[in-house]
């Protein structure tokens, strides 16, 4: 069974359309794994700037907890885009994760950005300035979902997303042995660890991508060993 | 070995042939005049009895041939069979009425009695037959006996007979159908309508003088609303009549063509102006099936429109346009306002100066018996089936149009130039746009050069006294009038009597053309009135268009919170029902999942529902789920505004302290928590409730709810917590348990507003339970 995590920051309801996706998939041999950024709690709450009693969302408390989930090998990040009347949207919040992620190139920067409303001509009527939409281009959205097909949409997303990331299957693969040692080959990379290694490819490196490079000579020149015995 | 095997129909049948088929009540009710002029009635009224009661009926009577009990056993009640079609039908009529005017059959499939369906579920039919000795047959039919069970057999749905003594409406002979249980409802506007249409069933230009057929509208309870109407076309009682071809022999184009049978068949086309004949053509018919047809279509330019408007009191356009008739009865949509089965329009949109389309034209193609081929679809309002048979008919129509629209563009130039005479323009040129310059006796040689050229001509013939209304025509316009004047004056040789009877003549029609411009004006100036309100009426339903159209309306905070949230409920609520069943089908369930997924799909409906009451007393400009709000004060007015819903004799008392914490939180959640916590109070014969508030350090807020009830049963109260737990419940004293999800949803609500809940203890404040509410603050 092949295994999906997606991250999910809302702060509504999502029980039921999260239970419809893992059941979707289930159905194609997939497992999925959430994590859930709620929005809602009061952890991600601060007192307003104009002295009324009005509390908003801490972009800072939410950007420290994203910080949490950097090196986490997440296949999508799903974002609500609306959040009560408050300013903060989720375009924001996903463009600042996206700018960071890729400038500290971390693992996170990997999965699939998506944005979801219960109210997507909302999110249209506000995105109409060139600074707007180029800030989505920059992230590289992969869809913006209507809330009621959010669960159909994921499901298909990851169906189709069944195009093998190399990359992304070497590191997983060398994690799962981490803490073994790498000794020839490549010998910028002798004495690391497997996981070390990992790290290098994930950070796309200079000695991470000649490693992946290497590797794949090495692997095809090994298959065509094999073809001529 | 074989053996022979029958097909067995379902009581369904009823509504794949009735009401599924026959889906508009004025098919229906034509279907029943059809058949009660295939009955060779001479009179069919249509009666509405009580109609704007509950026991309205719709009665169709006539005075046809009726059946006797023979015909309701093997024709009336032998589905899909037509004597007409067999031609059997006139077998058992009497001599005497086989020397009057034979009509050919407007229905011939055996269901368009089932249109009684269509407009109500009880039939009762009372017939009696043009013969010696006849009786009075009954026959009462419910059509909803056939809804029953669908598994019961068509064949052995019964239908009531009787055979009695004297009829209930004084029938000599002829039916009576008498619909109750009506399935649509009528008004005035409607039944002026069924009206209109009713008139446009018959084409009268088919029917010979002694073929007589008249149908009468009835309707008791418009009669005094009649009473205050001149118009014919206002009024609902009375004689039908169809006066609209008679209104158009008047100042139009007219093209009228048949085709004429014999050895070999021939078309023969006369285009007529203003009643006089332009030319008449015959051809050899190229058409191998085409035969036993008739077109009239007539062209209105704008002075037609008007006289039509004048005349008939609505506009050309609200008549119809092009209406076919088979056997002199209406097939439909043909001519219907919103419908163009002959794709004139389509047409016109290509060439919108050179083609003409439903709205410059009127007329009808008749099409008489024999003509097996050119038939109606079963569901009667789609036309005639589109066969080989059907398209000859459908090139036929088109060549005559295109005459017609060649003479109307290159001859009278759309009619647009006003002579003082018959709308034809008889100056010898007019100009078309800025360039192009038409002489008008050149087109009409070209036109009937072009006539004389058709391959399959066989004579073609010209009025001869149009050339000479051409001549006369330009000799007597005032333009040539008035310079034949000027010409005379100035060679100082004329009769000065003479030109005062000219200047007079001259005089008169200048007078006419004013009268005829201020005529035109007049309709101009109403009909600028009218399109300005139509105008204001098109941007009002505009906006109702783009309010619904629109992808996002400016909506009020207010709304805007309630959409957001309702939306949020119901997504849950969806895609919840759909996992429950899927995991129905996909694998074995486990109890207690079903019971949270079922509990958690509750929980949201009970939102939406709390909903509801908040719209009316809520202030919305924040969203429902987050708005800051102070506990106490929020927790204080919840209950004064609701106590009067849960228990006219429950009491409650709130002790604030001076406890304040303002959080936040979903209101629409903490409502709910509330509701539930003051239904377990009921069940547990409570009828007093007590909230106490205290502040915890500096930013924690309790508040402990106690009531006077029977308290937590001993079982639970040694593991407390338990109550919070899914599906642990007590059967209470008033003998209605709960679901055991109440406590559980609550918990979890509070916990994600930064809330606790725990089971206190019994005998704490009241006598029975209480439990304390934990508000962290920030």
């Amino acid at each position: 069974m092949s295994l999906t995590r997606i991250l999910f920051i809302d702060d509504g309801e999502l029980k039921s359309i999260i239970d419809k996706i893992k059941l979707n998939l289930r159905k194609e041999g997939f497992t999925v794994v959430e994590t859930i950024i709620d929005l809602s709690q009061s952890e991600f709450q601060i007192k307003s700037d104009d002295d009324s009693d009005k509390q908003v969302l801490d972009f800072e408390k939410i950007k420290n907890t994203l910080r949490g989930y950097f090196d986490e090998p997440f296949d999508i990040i799903a974002c609500d885009y609306h959040y009560a009347n408050d300013d903060l949207d989720g375009s924001k919040i996903l463009s600042w994760l996206k700018n960071i992620s890729t400038t500290e190139k971390k693992r996170i920067r990997k999965a699939k950005f998506c944005l979801y409303s219960s109210e997507v001509d909302k999110v249209i009527t506000k995105t109409t300035t060139v600074d707007e939409i180029t800030k989505l281009i920059k992230i590289r959205l992969t869809d913006l979902y209507k809330r009621e097909q959010l669960a159909e949409g994921l499901s298909k997303l990851v169906k189709d997303n069944k195009r093998v990331d190399l990359n992304k299957e070497l590191i997983s693969e060398l994690e799962k042995y981490g803490d073994l040692k790498f000794k020839s080959v490549y010998p910028q990379f002798k004495g690391k660890t497997f996981s070390e290694i990992a790290k290098e490819i994930d950070s796309e490196s200079h000695h991470g991508v000649l490693f992946s490079k290497n590797l794949i000579e090495i692997s095809v020149a090994h298959f065509s060993d094999l073809n001529n015995e | 070995m074989s053996n022979p095997l029958q097909f067995k129909v379902s009581s369904a049948l009823k509504n794949i042939i009735g009401s599924d088929l026959i889906n508009d009540d004025f098919i229906a009710v034509f279907e029943l005049v059809k058949n009660s002029y295939d009955a060779h009635a001479t009179r069919v009224d249509v009666i509405f009895e009580n109609i704007y009661s509950e026991k309205a009926k719709i009665i169709i009577k006539d005075n046809g041939k009726g059946m006797n009990y023979d015909d309701i056993v093997n024709k009336w009640l032998f589905v899909a069979y037509s004597a007409k079609r067999e031609g059997t039908e006139e077998d058992s009529f009497d001599f005497r009425e086989k020397i009057k005017v034979k009509r050919a059959y407007a229905g011939a499939k055996g269901i368009g009695r089932f249109s009684c369906d269509r407009l109500g579920s009880q039939l009762y039919l009372e017939t009696i037959k043009d013969e010696l000795n006849s009786k009075v047959e009954i026959l009462a039919t419910d059509w909803n006996k056939f809804d029953d069970n669908l598994k019961d057999e068509f064949i052995n749905i019964n239908v009531l007979h009787e055979t009695i003594t004297e009829s209930n409406y004084d029938l000599i002979h002829g039916t009576v159908l008498e619909i109750s249980n009506l399935r649509s409802e009528w008004n005035r506007k409607k039944l002026l309508a069924l009206k209109d249409a009713l008139a446009k069933l018959i084409n009268p230009n088919t029917r010979n003088e002694d073929d007589n057929f008249q149908i009468y509208l009835q309707v008791n309870s418009e009669k005094e609303s009649d009473r205050r109407e001149k118009d014919y076309h206002k009024i609902i009682n009375g004689k039908i009549q169809n006066v609209i071809f008679e209104t158009l022999n008047l100042k139009t184009t007219k093209i009228v063509s048949k085709i004429i049978v014999g050895e070999q068949n021939i078309i023969e086309t006369s285009l007529f102006e203003s009643g006089q004949l332009v030319y008449k053509i015959q051809e050899y018919s190229p058409f191998k099936t085409l035969v036993n047809v008739e077109c009239e279509i007539y062209y209105l330019n704008r002075s037609a429109k008007n006289t039509f408007s004048r005349r008939m009191g609505l506009q050309p356009v609200e008549y119809g346009h092009i209406f076919v008739y088979k056997n002199g009865l209406r097939i439909f949509p043909y001519g219907e306002r919103a419908e163009d089965p002959l794709k004139m329009d389509n047409r016109k949109a290509q060439g919108r100066t050179r083609y003409l389309g439903t709205r410059e034209v009127i007329g009808y193609i008749s099409i008489l018996d024999p003509n097996p081929d050119l038939k109606e679809t079963s569901s009667r309002g789609d036309g005639l089936i589109k066969n080989d048979n059907y398209f000859e008919l459908y090139d036929w129509f088109y060549q005559n149009l295109k005459r017609v629209e060649k003479y109307i563009i290159d001859i009278v130039d759309w009619g647009n130039f006003l002579s003082p005479d018959d709308f034809i323009n008889f100056n010898n040129s007019f100009v078309k746009g800025n360039s192009e310059i038409k002489d008008v006796n050149e087109n009409f040689r070209k036109l009937i050069e072009s006539l004389s050229n058709s391959k399959n001509l066989k004579s073609l013939e010209v009025a001869p006294n149009i050339l000479q209304i051409l001549d006369e025509k330009s000799g007597s316009s005032v333009q040539s009038a008035l310079s034949n004047i000027s010409e005379k004056i100035e060679s100082d040789n004329y009769d000065k009597n003479e030109i005062l009877k000219d200047l007079k003549e001259t005089g008169k029609k200048l007078e006419k053309l004013k009268k005829a411009k201020d005529e035109a004006e007049e309709e101009a100036v109403e009909k600028l009135i009218e399109n300005e309100s139509i105008t204001n009426e098109l941007d009002t339903e505009k906006q109702k268009s783009s309010y619904l159209l629109a992808t996002r309306r400016t909506l009020s905070p207010d709304a805007d919170g309630l959409i957001h949230t309702i939306k949020i409920n119901n997504i849950e609520i969806k895609d919840g029902i759909d996992v429950l069943l899927d995991l129905l089908d996909y694998e074995p369930i486990d109890v207690k999942d079903f019971k949270e997924r079922l509990g958690y799909i509750r929980l949201n409906a009970e939102r939406s529902l709390k909903m509801t009451e908040f719209v009316t007393r809520s202030d919305f400009n924040q969203d429902i789920e987050k708005r800051n709000v102070d506990i106490v004060q929020f927790v204080e007015e919840y209950f004064n505004i609701n106590k009067e819903n849960y228990n006219y004799n429950m009491e409650f008392e709130i002790f604030k302290n001076d406890s304040k914490l303002i959080k936040n939180i979903s209101v629409l959640n903490l409502s709910i928590v509330l509701d539930n916590l003051i239904s377990n109070s009921l069940k547990w014969n409570a009828d007093k409730i007590s909230l106490d508030f205290n502040k915890i350090n500096d930013t924690d807020l309790s508040m402990l709810f106690s009531d006077n009830g029977d308290g937590l049963v001993k079982r639970l109260s040694n593991n407390s917590d338990s109550i919070f737990e899914l599906g642990v419940r007590e059967n209470a004293p008033n003998g209605f348990g709960g679901s055991g999800i109440g406590l559980y949803y609550s918990r979890q609500l509070l916990e994600k507003m930064g809330a606790s809940i725990k089971f206190k203890g019994n005998n704490i404040k009241l006598s029975g339970a209480s439990l304390e509410i934990i508000f962290k603050g920030i």
